[in-house]
């Protein structure tokens, strides 16, 4: 992503997340951005609330009632109306062109639309939520099969970091995944923190080589080596650097839904996938 | 009349120069300048105070504090200061005290009492505890191993909640149901392919299959209510684990360091108790030690919380430093307020509200002297709103309890500090004057139990040759601590002389050490502005001149008015009923004589003399007296026989303040004889003293002043030789006249006489004969006795005609 382009950015405000975190990240992204705030009414929930035995268990009580659809239906206006408000209250502090948008429609089939039209699909991650496995796995799957070419999940602690970091392992996604890491950091004026997984000293100073020709010279720079990509490696160097957010190349759809799952639970910081 | 009264005593010599003053010698003192006397700094002709302060200082047991009675100005600070710096040189120095965080009630510091010295080492420990903590807790959560250890935790529970939810996920899977995340939880129903079942298809499903299906969604409602509500109980467990985690990686980092200062200061359990409490705040905050540099700062304005103030809790304020006092302390309060004694907690601002903690409780006068002694001004302390009923209750409860005045009268009802009152050993010096002392004897019924010893410093000391050199010594000291030039001998015996006369006493002089002290600063000013390396009697005369000079307006302009006529006061001829009386004037230090007519009226009455100052009630009760006793004195000497038939005035004419005691009686009986009998009185004499029943002439005050007043009106007349001033022989030993008015006694151009007895004053202001009485009480005619016998009796028969003439006619009206 470059901060010189005009990037088309949707957020999509999920009722079932916090989005006070995400809507606060608005204000970190560069001014020349159009944003589009969504909302989906989701049509499974409402042919959900047909069905004369479904049950809606909610968290703050843990305890189940009736899942009728005039019920849905309110909680559709009611949140798309406190959503619509918080998001233009959001816009109104920057000076990016703004709009807000709700639409009925299954959510997989509406995001995969939105996705084929936008440079980047943010959405809300909270690890403080009482479920957040649960509800992450019903999202995730529509999320990285709706192919965005970025896909960033903003978590409710994002400004608290020092620097944006990207592990780069010299793939086409990794480029591309330290392209937009190097234009947040420019954005955001951080450091970019640029993780090198590999074995030997020659491997590493090849990747530096790569990233040199990658980035311009605006950019902090400094190198982390990493012994290598796994998750737990992952989480001690995300605790190490404490990055606001993780730039991490999409690899095959399975891992990504793994490293994903595991990194929003295990760590602070905002995860943005690049393809 | 008595027998006693009939013999008319000799006529009295007028007084010598070398009788109207005393004059010290150069062969008295034997030195030439001060710098060869050895300096004097103890206490001069204070034996009765020394005594007492050396038993106030050394009795044990309650109350025996000491109250310092003496005039101002006679350096009771610096003889008592000097004395018990002396006293205590050898004693203990008491401990040190320190206040600190009480961790179960920060409302109620601690005290904790040390060995002297070792408070600052206990300071330096604590601060040096917390530096090392500070460094030793961060490092020890930073390590990779309590990382681990956290992480297996945080995994293990993680784990737990993952496996709960994903096996309820599974079942629900299992059961052809989905959970679908809705806005407020989770919706669950049956699904096919990921997606709800369309009613139309559920409806068409069997009746069997639709009632499982709603087994199954209450049975996954049930296992999800039983998972997520079992969440909290996990959450809290987590938390317990990694707290205990924490607490023993806090332990290992902490407790070789305590461990450390719990032998050092084993001996005192204070310091283990505050140790121990400080363990378990340490264990229970530790992530006030790891949060570190990059933890949340909010630096908003007014608002001064930092990373320091996170650990005020765990410093030491040393109140009382003891390391430097040698024996036991000798401190002077100069500004006793309530404060200023007991202590105080400072407060300051956050956020607007005024909050303190331990450290800023600051020590009072009693926190500093304890152990030793508090000199206090008297008049100060209670002048102070509550400074003395503070200092009682100290006293009394043997504990300095710190307790702001907003508390003590409940006027601030936020809470405040109540630290641990401080044992209290002391001993209190009040100096004050001797009016206060008596009145708090009498008014403040805990004052004499509470302040068992006086110490009454003399306000004179004999002038004997012994303690002539001592003066002289002392004098030398003062010369000396002044920084003032040499004096030499005469200016020293100059200096004594004045201190004689401030005594108002040949025999006496005066320890009034703060006018000394002046005269001779004064002096060796004079001394500079000549140029002189040393003072002589020559800058001490000036210095005297000099501040008579400065003061003297008051005097110069009533003199003036006499001399110009303005105010009447004869100095030649005679006159019938007048006398020139003597009446002294106080400003400040300053007194002078005031010469005064005091004039008599006479003629027949009810045996009264009206005194017209206390008609008026210009005249105090004193004077009133006098006039009384020369009353007596007339009916008693002439008209034993017969009433007094008599009425008299006497008055002090062109007085026109007030007037009081009873110098002037021989004055005005002198007058009062002259108007009854008509005898011319002299004008060129002045006459003091008061006179008893009998006649005999009594001791007067202000005597030197007196004769100094009347000089000087005649000096500025000229003086005749006829001149004098006639005073009670008594007085003589008092005198200390001026050099100018001796030189005149000497060269017989001024007089002054000795009186024993009114008849005396009577014969030298008349110059005619008195009269003796005879053996039946009879005067000679022509004397003045006689005279006024024979005026009275006249007086008494006129009265009895006009009681006759009275009765007679009231006769005959009522026939």
């Amino acid at each position: 992503m470059n901060p010189s382009d005009r990037n088309r950015i949707v957020i999509w405000l999920d009722p079932a997340t916090p989005q006070e975190g995400l809507l606060q990240s608005l204000a970190g992204l560069g001014a020349t951005n159009e944003i589009l705030g969504l909302f989906i009414e989701d049509l499974g929930l409402l042919e959900l609330s047909r069905l004369p035995v479904a049950r809606e268990f909610t968290l703050d009580t843990a305890a189940t009632r009736a899942f009728e659809q005039g019920t849905i239906e309110r909680q559709f206006r009611a949140h798309g109306q406190r959503l619509q408000k918080l998001f233009e209250q959001a816009a109104s502090r920057i000076g990016s062109s703004c709009s807000f948008r709700i639409i009925r429609g299954e959510t997989g089939a509406e995001l995969v639309k939105v996705s084929a039209t936008c440079d980047m699909l943010m959405v809300a991650h909270s690890r403080h939520e009482l479920a957040p496995r649960l509800t992450l796995r019903a999202r995730l799957e529509e999320l990285l099969t709706s192919g965005p070419p970025a896909l960033m999940f903003v978590q409710d602690q994002w400004h608290t970091g020092r620097c944006i970091a990207v592990v780069f392992d010299g793939s086409n996604a990794s480029a591309a995944a330290l392209r937009s890491a190097a234009s947040h950091a420019v954005t955001e004026n951080l450091l970019l923190s640029i993780w090198l997984p590999g074995l030997t000293d020659e491997s590493r100073e090849h990747l530096k080589a790569q990233c040199g020709a990658i980035i311009d010279d605006t950019a902090r720079v400094e190198y982390r080596e990493l012994p290598d990509q796994h998750i737990d490696t992952l989480v001690r160097a995300a605790a190490l650097s404490k990055p606001r957010v993780l730039v991490l190349p999409m690899s095959e759809p399975a891992r990504t839904r793994g490293l994903v799952t595991e990194l929003l639970a295990r760590i602070d910081c905002s995860l943005l996938i690049v393809r | 009349m008595n027998a006693k009264n009939n013999k008319v005593p000799a006529m009295p010599a007028p007084l010598t120069a070398e009788q109207v003053v005393m004059r010290c010698t150069q062969a008295e003192l034997g030195f030439t300048t001060t710098t060869e006397l050895e300096p004097l700094p103890g206490i001069l002709g204070q034996s009765r105070a020394l005594q007492a302060l050396k038993f106030g200082s050394r009795m044990d047991g309650d109350g025996f504090n000491i109250y310092v009675l003496g005039n101002p100005g006679s350096h009771r600070h610096h003889l008592v200061s000097h004395f018990l710096q002396e006293e205590t040189k050898d004693k203990a120095q008491p401990f040190d005290w320190c206040y600190v965080n009480n961790f179960s009630d920060p409302v109620k510091p601690r005290g904790i009492a040390l060995p002297p010295g070792e408070g600052t080492s206990f300071k330096q420990d604590m601060t040096q505890l917390l530096e090392d903590l500070q460094a030793s807790i961060p490092a020890a959560f930073e390590s990779e191993s309590y990382r681990n250890r956290l992480a297996e935790i945080e995994e293990e529970f993680s784990e737990r909640v993952r496996k709960a939810q994903e096996e309820v996920q599974a079942e629900a899977e299992e059961a052809g149901l989905g959970l679908l995340p809705t806005p407020s939880g989770f919706g669950i129903a049956p699904v096919r392919d990921g997606r709800p079942l369309p009613e139309k298809e559920f409806m068409e499903l069997p009746e069997e299959e639709r009632k499982r299906a709603q087994e199954a969604i209450e049975r996954i409602s049930e296992r999800m209510t039983e998972v997520f509500r079992n969440m909290p109980k996990l959450n809290k467990e987590r938390r317990q684990r990694i707290k205990e985690l924490d607490n023993n990686v806090t332990m290992f980092a902490v407790g070789s360091l305590l461990e450390d200062l719990r032998k050092r200061y084993a001996d005192n359990p204070a310091v283990i108790a505050h140790l121990d409490a400080v363990q378990q705040d340490v264990l229970d905050n530790t992530e006030d030690f790891s949060a570190g540099e990059s933890g949340p700062q909010f630096n908003l304005p007014g608002m001064q919380a930092d990373k320091q103030d996170r650990f005020r809790r765990y410093e030491v304020n040393l109140l009382i430093d003891n390391a430097a006092t040698e024996g036991a302390p000798v401190i002077y309060e100069n500004h006793p307020t309530y404060q200023n004694l007991i202590g105080h907690v400072e407060h300051t601002s956050q956020f607007g509200a005024l909050v303190t903690d331990f450290n800023m409780i600051r020590p009072g006068a009693l926190h500093r002297a304890n152990g030793g002694y508090l000199i206090l001004d008297v008049d100060k302390v209670l002048m102070q709103p509550y400074a003395w009923d503070g200092l009682k209750r100290a006293i009394q409860d043997k504990e300095i309890r710190i307790e702001s005045i907003g508390q003590l009268l409940s006027l601030v009802s936020t809470q405040g500090l109540e630290p641990d009152a401080m044992p209290l050993d002391i001993k209190i010096v009040l100096i004050g004057n001797r009016l206060l002392y008596y009145l708090l004897c009498e008014l403040d019924p805990d004052f004499p139990q509470f302040f068992k010893v006086a110490a009454d410093f003399e306000d004179r000391i004999a002038r004997s040759p012994e303690n002539l050199q001592l003066y002289a010594r002392m004098l030398a000291s003062v010369a000396k601590d002044k920084a003032l030039r040499p004096f030499d001998v005469n200016a020293i015996a100059r200096v004594i002389d004045e201190g004689s006369r401030w005594a108002s006493d040949q025999a006496k002089l005066t320890t009034k050490m703060r006018m000394l002290t002046d005269l001779m600063c004064e002096a060796d000013f004079c001394a500079g502005e000549r140029e002189s390396p040393t003072v002589d009697s020559s800058d001490v005369e000036a210095a005297i001149a000099q501040r008579i000079s400065r003061h003297d307006r008051i005097r110069s302009e009533l003199y003036e008015a006499i001399e110009r006529n303005t105010i009447h006061v004869s100095t030649e001829g005679t006159a019938i009923g007048q006398v020139n009386g003597l009446s002294v004037l106080q400003l400040s230090d300053y007194m002078f004589g005031q010469p005064s007519r005091i004039t008599a009226t006479a003629r027949m009455g009810a045996g009264k003399v009206i005194d017209i100052e206390r008609e008026v009630e210009l005249g105090g009760a004193i004077h009133s007296k006098g006039v009384m006793i020369l009353s007596a004195y007339l009916g008693a000497r002439y008209t034993s026989d017969v009433p007094l038939s008599l009425t008299a005035s006497l008055v002090f004419e062109q007085s026109y303040g007030a007037v009081d005691g009873d110098s002037a009686s021989v004055a005005e009986l002198v007058a009062l004889l002259s108007a009854i009998a008509a005898i011319p009185v002299h004008q060129s004499m002045a006459i003091t003293g008061s006179m008893d029943q009998h006649g005999r002439v009594q001791a007067i005050g202000g005597v030197n002043q007196k004769i100094e007043g009347f000089f000087d009106v005649c000096s500025a007349r000229g003086l005749t030789g006829k001149q004098g001033v006639l005073i009670p022989a008594d007085n003589v030993q008092h005198l200390m006249l001026r050099s100018d008015v001796a030189a005149a006694i000497a060269d017989g151009r001024f007089r002054v006489y000795p009186l024993n007895h009114v008849d005396q004053a009577i014969a030298l202001l008349t110059g005619c004969d008195v009269g003796e009485a005879d053996a039946h009480g009879r005067f000679p005619k022509d004397s003045v006795n006689g005279r006024v016998a024979a005026a009275l009796q006249q007086y008494a028969s006129k009265r009895k005609d006009f009681a006759a003439d009275t009765k007679t006619n009231s006769a005959d009206k009522a026939k």
